[in-house]
């Protein structure tokens, strides 16, 4: 299997999301989410080099700046803020989601072959399965724990995958398109690190397996 | 090179490296701990010690606890010979993986029915601890093994630790090589999963299994430990190599040297390692474990993306 | 008097056990078919023997002849048991799995199995003054009853298709046989006691006689997975849902089966888990054999075959091996909770070294003959990866290489567990404690079958090429294994080497004897020693939420950290299918059985108007089409 450098990134980026399953720990999430994030925008520069569009470069620096720097920076001020380093975790452990997700992993290999091709210049089947598994491992994080916080990083990852998807199947999507989606990204995490500071207050704790006794 | 020179340094490493890992184990240690530590031939000394000591046997015991230990040594000698752990060897046979990790359980069983033989406590409960580490160890050791193969596109172990062209499969050399080496720590009951060098209550699993034992049993059981650990380290040191595409295409000679000092290196490794971790508490094992079979998954779907046929 | 009449019985199973095995020695290579001239009713009886069927009768010879030379000296101990019933339902048994074996076509088959059906549930209720084993058999009967349900449906499904009995005739290659080949399976399955069809099992195996449990295990449920081979391989079966239907259900069963063996206390528990774990066994490598083979890759298909085959011969050897050893047990020590069991090995030695043999091949190791199936399996499904194929295939073939490695280690830890706490320390049980081999022609049958399980795990590679040769010449494509067995290698090495570590090491040097090391307590109490319980605690542990595993202690005192007065500890485990699943099931129909039985009145009139109202119906339906 030949890989090109974009793929290359993107394949371990889904690697690590992977291993992000592995720990309770939120800071080792948040570390493992921006390494994801910033080899993400690595594979949209190497995109750029490739088919010479200049736009991609912008995203890349954008998506570094933003994504792999200033939200998980935020987010670990708020982990800090409410003292919470740690998971509780939820009905599955956490090494066996890890190794639910390779496996994952691999089956979206499968899936991703049997996609329609459009015969486009820059569809790859590897990047497309490194998206699918991406928003397969954001689901089964989001799935898997029970902090708010790791919700918020799930809710990230998802959005990586299928940012990943778009990437590598329409060769990204134009850049007022991007700018517009990172900015709405930055504003649904300010949000929702505000509404966990209010549910720490309200609850005393952050934990959303309690929030079903909401429920009438 | 002539048979004799072979026969006789195939011999000599596995009779003289396995203590010299230890020795270099514990030199490292001490070191690290500003100690000067007993020279790195202690372990030759312990061993002879031990010969000299009369036997002491509990009367509760059948017949297989010395049997035990015999057995244990032998299985791990043909296992030394099977397994091509350095690249010089007399003669190699067909060493099938699964044979070989069905070899181990071989060992295992037997050390197992020793421990228990006694009736004591500590023996059982050493057992049952070992049995559960295992339990969980296996299926990595296994898929590490089964990773290794796939790329060679043979089980022969021999077949895979002679094959040649690796530039693009390197990645998963270091995964299993990684995955071995974090194996033999969990299986040999080393430092994060278990201390070593305590003895009794602290020390869970090994230890506690080979209380019964004396003097030549005692020997042996210590001799088949070493033998163990080395060629699990030579196994993952012989990974690390072949990391560098180069290395398959040194003289023999080369490669041997390069081996053993690659195991050496690992043994200094096992040290530092033991001097950093903390020995982590029996529930958290588990989860330590599953690390490592996520390192073999890796090496298989990493394999398996390498094989061409995919 | 009664005695004598035993050792006749016995001494005629013997002979109708080598004269089977003599005449199938003599016809080797041949096939044979034979029409008895009478007909069942307007059915003509098919019988057809060839080489694969062969295979099955000198495992049937082997186990037979052990069970025939242990049975008389074993049930002695058995007052309640009525010698001759017991007898009669055992040649029944024999009689008509031998039948069942070579039967060709689907009447003759049903027939027969009926047969064994019913005299096998006669055989687990021999003790029936007991209440549990009355129970037991009850279980069994109704699972056997539901199996044979399920079965004819699907032998009647497949006849409206093709028009035919004769199994060769099937065809399972087209949609529409799907459904009845799944009806077959499911059938089949139930028999062999296949998750989730496994609570009979247990239940069986332990409440009859050790004799029968090793008949039962030994071949009986071999000759389930016999007619799996026979009808669905044979038949080329090539539907990806029914054929991975059997490999899940394989998987599970496997594992299912090891772990509710790792925390069964009783013996012949324990031994009945590892026999459903070793029948997921086989049950995943015929699966994975169709599956091959409906990809066309004959090689990886034969693989699989060959490795069910020899599988179920060799778990047959030691599973049967297991079970007589149990019952030496069970006649010397009176009980088989582990819990009273202990240091049997000074006492019975001669059963201690069998049991170790049987135990080393159920543990699938090397040299035994437990290995070789399981490796071959292993090869298969490596194979499976590096060949091309579907992306899917290859992770459910990496999936199931790690559940074989951890199903094999909990085996082990099985096994261990109840070899070491049976055998090995001091007795727990005034009775363990004056246990001894209480009779030689007992010993003789176990040191036969362990000499068996030996033999042919050194002689593995000739055992893999007949059994090769044997389904090539059952309808099967030829192939060639290129792979084969180091184990002639590894023998000598081993016995080299450990003889040389022996005398250089062990062998002159004098022993003092002491005490176990006791903390300077003084004498060690056998309670002190580990239970079965806490030996399978850790490893239980890790598989709390399938097993509901909960350990519960109490400690009392005044001063309870430092002088507890008393300690009650209680483990349990709740096996989930039997109370979430079957209970309710089970509820269910007996409301529904209640409210049927009211049609019961007991008058004969009402029954003639039932008559009359049925008949009238009938003829109404009759005209109607």
């Amino acid at each position: 299997m030949n890989l090109s450098a974009p793929e290359l990134c993107l394949l371990m980026a889904a690697l690590v999301a992977c291993l992000t399953l592995g720990s309770l720990h939120l800071s080792v999430n948040l570390g493992l989410f921006a390494i994801e994030t910033v080899l993400i925008a690595l594979a949209t520069a190497f995109m750029g080099g490739i088919t010479g569009d200049r736009e991609l470069y912008v995203i890349a620096l954008l998506i570094f700046c933003f994504k792999a720097f200033t939200v998980p920076l935020f987010l670990s001020w708020i982990s800090d803020k409410l003292m919470a380093q740690r998971d509780i975790g939820s009905f599955l452990p956490a090494p066996l989601s890890m190794h639910l997700c390779l496996i994952l992993f691999v089956l979206s290999f499968a899936l991703a072959k049997e996609i329609p091709v459009s015969h486009a210049a820059g569809h790859s089947w590897p990047g497309a399965s490194a998206g699918i598994s991406l928003l397969l491992s954001g689901l089964i994080l989001m799935l898997a724990r029970r902090l708010a916080i790791s919700q918020v990083v799930g809710f990230l990852v998802i959005e990586n995958g299928i940012y990943t998807f778009a990437l590598t199947q329409t060769r990204g999507m134009p850049l007022m398109v991007e700018m517009g989606i990172l900015l709405d990204l930055l504003v649904a995490v300010m949000v929702a690190g505000l509404l966990i500071f209010k549910i720490q207050k309200n609850f005393e704790h952050i934990d959303i397996a309690q929030l079903k006794d909401l429920r009438d | 090179m002539s048979s004799i020179a072979t026969w006789s340094s195939y011999l000599l490493t596995v009779i003289i490296f396995p203590p010299l890992c230890l020795g270099v184990v514990r030199k490292t240690k001490a070191r690290l701990q500003n100690r000067v530590g007993p020279a790195v031939w202690q372990p030759f000394f312990d061993l002879h010690r031990l010969t000299k000591k009369r036997e002491t046997l509990s009367d509760t015991m059948c017949g297989v606890f010395r049997l035990s230990t015999v057995v244990g040594l032998s299985t791990t000698f043909a296992l030394a010979w099977f397994i091509p752990w350095v690249p010089i060897k007399p003669w190699s046979p067909h060493a099938d993986i699964f044979t070989v990790i069905y070899l181990f359980a071989l060992e295992r069983f037997f050390t197992l029915l020793g421990a228990m033989d006694s009736g004591s406590a500590f023996g059982a409960f050493g057992a049952s601890r070992d049995v559960t580490l295992n339990l969980l160890v296996e299926p990595a050791l296994c898929l590490a093994l089964v990773s290794l193969s796939i790329i060679a596109n043979s089980t022969d172990l021999g077949a895979i630790f002679s094959f040649s062209h690796f530039s693009t499969v390197s990645l998963v050399w270091f995964c299993a090589g990684t995955s071995i080496f974090l194996t033999s720590l969990a299986e040999l009951g080393r430092m994060p999963v278990d201390d070593p060098t305590t003895h009794l209550e602290l020390t869970m699993i090994h230890e506690a299994m080979t209380l019964e034992a004396s003097a030549r049993n005692l020997f042996l059981l210590e001799f088949t430990r070493m033998l163990k650990l080395t060629l699990f380290l030579a196994l993952s040191a012989q990974c690390y190599l072949r990391i560098w595409a180069g290395f398959a295409t040194l003289a023999p000679f080369q490669q041997e040297l390069l081996v053993l000092i690659g195991v050496l290196l690992m043994a200094i490794f096992v040290g530092i390692l033991e001097s950093l971790v903390v020995k982590l508490q029996w529930r958290k094992v588990p989860e330590f474990v599953a690390y490592i079979v996520t390192v073999s998954l890796i090496s298989v779907f990493v394999a398996m993306a390498g094989n061409t046929s995919l | 008097m009664r005695d004598f009449s035993s050792k006749i019985a016995s001494a005629l199973l013997c002979l109708l056990s080598l004269s089977v095995m003599v005449w199938a020695t003599i016809t080797w290579g041949t096939e044979l078919t034979y029409t008895p001239p009478f007909l069942l009713g307007v059915f003509s009886l098919n019988f057809r023997c060839d080489d694969l069927a062969r295979l099955f009768i000198f495992l049937f010879s082997a186990v037979t002849i052990a069970i025939a030379i242990f049975s008389p000296d074993y049930l002695q101990q058995y007052n309640n048991i009525h010698k001759g019933q017991y007898w009669v339902s055992f040649f029944l048994l024999a009689v008509s799995l031998l039948l069942v074996v070579v039967s060709a076509d689907a009447i003759c088959f049903l027939v027969f199995w009926e047969i064994m059906a019913l005299s096998s549930a006669a055989l687990v209720a021999s003790d029936h003054l007991q209440k549990k084993v009355r129970k037991a058999a009850l279980i069994y009967l109704g699972a056997t009853r539901i199996a044979s349900a399920v079965l004819c449906a699907g032998f009647l499904w497949m006849h409206v298709l093709t028009n035919s009995w004769i199994f060769v005739n099937w065809d399972f290659s087209r949609p529409s046989t799907y459904w009845p080949a799944f009806l077959i399976l499911t059938g089949l399955c139930i028999k062999a006691g296949i998750w989730p069809f496994h609570l009979w099992l247990p239940y069986a195996y332990s409440a009859a006689p050790s004799t029968s449990s090793a008949f039962m295990s030994g071949f009986m449920s071999k000759v389930a997975m016999l007619a799996l081979v026979r009808i669905l391989v044979m038949g080329h079966l090539n539907s990806p849902y029914v054929i991975w239907t059997a490999f899940v259900l394989g998987c599970i069963t496997a594992f299912w089966g090891v772990l509710f063996a790792l925390v069964q206390n009783n013996l012949k528990k324990l031994i009945a888990y590892s026999s459903i774990e070793n029948l997921g066994l086989i049950l995943i490598c015929i699966a994975f054999s169709l599956n091959a083979s409906s990809n066309k890759q004959v090689l990886i298909a034969h693989m699989a075959l060959v490795a069910a085959i020899v599988h179920c011969l060799n778990h047959g050897l030691f599973k049967s091996l297991l079970f007589l050893g149990t019952g030496a047990i069970e006649k010397s020590a009176g009980r088989l909770d582990l819990e009273y069991l202990g240091g049997l090995a000074k006492q019975m030695p001669t059963t201690w070294i069998c049991m170790t043999v049987a135990c080393l091949a159920a543990c699938a190791l090397p040299p035994l003959n437990g290995f070789p199936g399981k490796w071959l399996l292993y090869q298969a499904l490596f194979q499976n990866i590096c060949v091309k194929g579907a992306i899917l295939e290859k992770t459910a073939s990496v999936l199931s290489i790690c559940l074989l490695s951890a199903v094999g280690a909990l085996i082990l830890s099985a096994l261990v567990k109840a070899l070491a706490v049976a055998f090995l320390g001091k007795a727990r049980s005034t009775n363990a404690a004056e246990a001894s081999e209480r009779s030689i022609a007992m010993s003789v049958a176990l040191v036969f079958l362990a000499s068996c399980c030996v033999l042919s795990g050194l002689f593995a590679n000739a055992m893999l090429t007949s059994v090769g040769s044997a389904l090539a010449s059952s309808g099967l494509p030829t192939v060639r294994v290129e792979v084969s067995l180091p184990t002639s290698f590894i023998v000598i090495t081993l016995i080299g080497t450990s003889l040389a570590c022996y005398f250089l090491f062990l062998h002159p040097v004098k022993t003092r004897k002491y005490v176990t090391w006791d903390c300077g307590y003084g004498s060690l109490s056998p309670k002190a020693q580990v239970t079965a319980d806490s030996f399978a605690q850790p490893s239980a542990r890790i598989f709390r939420p399938l097993l509901r595993y909960h350990n519960l202690s109490k400690i009392d005192g005044a001063d309870r950290r430092h002088f507890p007065e008393r300690i009650h500890v209680e483990t349990r485990i709740i096996s989930i299918l039997e109370t979430k699943v079957y209970a309710p099931l089970l509820a269910m129909v007996n409301v529904s059985s209640r409210s049927i039985a009211r049609l019961q009145a007991g008058s004969i009139h009402i029954y003639l108007l039932y008559v009359c109202s049925t008949l009238i119906i009938l003829l109404l339906l009759g005209v109607a089409f």
